[in-house]
């Protein structure tokens, strides 16, 4: 017992002559930084993107960090650094090796779920997708340095009942750098295909500071029109219009090690949401035959807050387990002109507990990607607190718990990630 | 051809590993010496019936303007030894010295040995040390866990090994 309280003793003073020694941890000045290995990707946005400087000093925990940061970017797999000699005693050039994805990208999600209808029914849309909320597919140019254009297909998801899920051709440009601040914004237009309507040109703001490696701040304002046209009916001329703004404020912690297949490290998001969504269009609310179709306006506002904290931990090379909490709560008032059914207020909840086991499939290490097989297990509860209006939910009901497991296998190269599983749920 | 270390014993039943010089020849550890940041090299001891466990800690960074290497080792016995070493042969030399990583508490212990070799100072960033230290509180769980969170790992080896004192 003595020489095991010894042993333990001995690896916790190792603990701390680490820290210790981080105490005044070698610094190194980095007078320039080359990006190698660039064929289409900016070296400028890669700098960018480190968030080092030429000109400054860093501690290898800094420049580690850098190294995570970059690995995280979505248009590289590996990026790995290395110090050689400078112009002068103790300045020292940064060489960052880095391996790039093809310009053609795909993130794509494909994980049907088979419902057990034999128990309780689940009367929402089961979303195994945790942390992408945008499935992509489309081509990336970088221009200008700074710039990137990217066009192609997005997918809008959330786990809030009250905002809308779509997908959309879109074409964006992301400035880098912006001012020389580190900072990022996203335009986008869009025009949602698989939406409540038809859909028209719909833009979209992204912008995002990051404050440290692994914080970043992003405001996201997103203006939908899904429908803006009219209608005759019985001689008469109707206006219709669907309309959907989201903003959102996000601040994130990442430490993971990729973007789409983490297997170590820390996601933490808390988001606030604020929605508003207009519709105006007709409906009959009288017996036919009858006097016709009425006009009727709706405004829908909502509040919302979203929490987000996963953990990812490699057990071995092979072998990575993950667990997480994903919770979000809401607020929604929805008016109608003229009322059909009485002011409508509630206040929806979810709270979705984790867990998930992958393995690698390749024993090497290969710069150009992975092959994993995971395994994911879902306990999702969901409440609506209707403070007015029940009538409008009909027999939906207003608390549902369900279980859901996904087994899938996911593959990511330099083309994109591919993930095809099936999945498995039921309520209780 | 698989590397294989050797295991002996010290005084006070410490089990001690040497490891071969081949290991700083991998390819993947060959490039990571030559990049003038820290190699790390985290040996892990894992009783095979028993909760028991050993560490030691080896760091390896060639600075490219001395054209020296400076490196640390830090065993079981609680020894660090630092220093600055001219020449690859002396390097290897001193790399095959036998680190203490166990100590035991009976005449035969069965161990599970793995060498994780990981880029960069094996101590973590203030982010993720503070969320270990949130989660864990404990820099015993820092040293052996800590030291894999954040960084990637460019190769590692498992061994086994039974080791009698006599």
């Amino acid at each position: 017992m003595s020489r095991l309280s010894l042993a333990a003793f001995v690896v916790v003073s190792i603990a701390f002559s680490a820290l210790a020694q981080e105490a005044a941890p070698t610094r190194f000045f980095i007078e320039k930084i080359e990006v190698r290995n660039a064929k289409r990707v900016s070296p400028q946005i890669v700098i960018a993107e480190s968030l080092l400087r030429e000109g400054a000093d860093y501690s290898e925990d800094d420049l580690r960090a850098a190294s995570a940061r970059l690995r995280r970017l979505p248009f590289l797999v590996s990026a790995d650094f290395a110090l050689e000699k400078g112009t002068e005693r103790g300045r020292y050039l940064l060489a960052i090796n880095i391996v790039e994805t093809k310009p053609f990208f795909y993130y794509i999600d494909a994980r049907p779920t088979l419902i057990d209808d034999s128990r309780n029914v689940i009367d929402y849309d089961i979303d195994p997708i945790e942390e992408s909320k945008d499935a992509a597919l489309g081509f990336r140019w970088f221009v200008g340095g700074r710039g990137v254009v990217h066009v192609g297909m997005t997918s809008r998801r959330d786990r809030q009942t009250f905002t809308t899920d779509y997908s959309a051709w879109a074409v964006g440009y992301t400035r880098y750098d912006l001012f020389g601040t580190r900072a990022f914004a996203t335009l986008n237009l869009r025009l949602p295909f698989d939406s409540p309507a038809e859909g028209l040109i719909s833009p979209q703001l992204v912008a995002g500071v990051p404050l440290t490696a692994n914080q970043t701040l992003t405001f996201d304002y997103e203006d939908t029109f899904f429908r803006r046209d009219k209608i005759t009916l019985m001689n008469t001329e109707f206006n219709r219009q669907d309309a959907e703004r989201l903003i959102s404020l996000a601040w994130t912690y990442n430490s993971t090690n990729q973007p789409f297949v983490p297997t170590r490290g820390t996601i933490v998001r808390v988001s606030p949401l604020r929605s508003m969504r207009d519709r105006s269009s007709v409906h009959f609310i009288h017996p036919i035959p009858g006097p016709g179709p009425d006009a009727y306006t709706e405004h829908t506002n909502g509040y919302g807050l979203d929490f987000t904290a996963l953990r990812y931990w490699e057990l071995s090379e092979l072998n990575s387990v993950s667990a997480g909490v994903l919770a979000g709560w809401g607020s929604v008032d929805d008016r109608q002109n003229p009322a059909v059914f009485t002011h409508i207020k509630y206040r929806p909840a979810y709270q979705i507990v984790r867990a998930g086991w992958s393995r690698n499939l390749w024993r090497d290490e290969s710069k150009a990607g992975d092959s994993r097989v995971e395994f994911d297990a879902r306990l999702v509860k969901r409440q609506r607190n209707v403070r007015d209006g029940e009538v409008a939910f009909g027999v939906t009901p207003n608390k549902e718990s369900s279980i859901q497991t996904s087994v899938s296998w996911v593959r990511r190269s330099l083309w994109g990630t591919l993930r095809l599983g099936v999945g498995y749920a039921w309520g209780y | 051809m698989p590397v294989q270390p050797s295991f002996t014993t010290a005084p006070g039943r410490v089990v001690a590993v040497v490891l071969p010089a081949s290991m700083l020849s991998d390819r993947d550890v060959q490039r990571q010496l030559a990049s003038g940041l820290t190699t790390t090299f985290v040996l892990v001891a894992r009783q095979r019936e028993g909760n028991a466990r050993g560490a030691a800690r080896i760091e390896i960074r060639f600075d490219p303007w001395d054209e020296v290497w400076l490196v640390r080792r830090m065993g079981i016995d609680g020894r660090e030894d630092k220093q600055r070493i001219a020449t690859r042969e002396a390097l290897e030399k001193w790399w095959s010295a036998a680190v203490p990583v166990f100590s035991a508490n009976s005449a035969h212990v069965a161990l599970n040995v793995t060498l994780t070799v990981l880029p960069f100072s094996s101590a973590e960033g203030e982010d993720a040390r503070r969320w270990i230290a949130a989660d864990q509180g404990s820099p015993l769980v820092a040293a052996l866990i800590g030291t894999t969170l954040d960084a990637k790992p460019i190769r590692s080896w498992r061994w086994q090994t039974e080791v009698d004192f006599k």
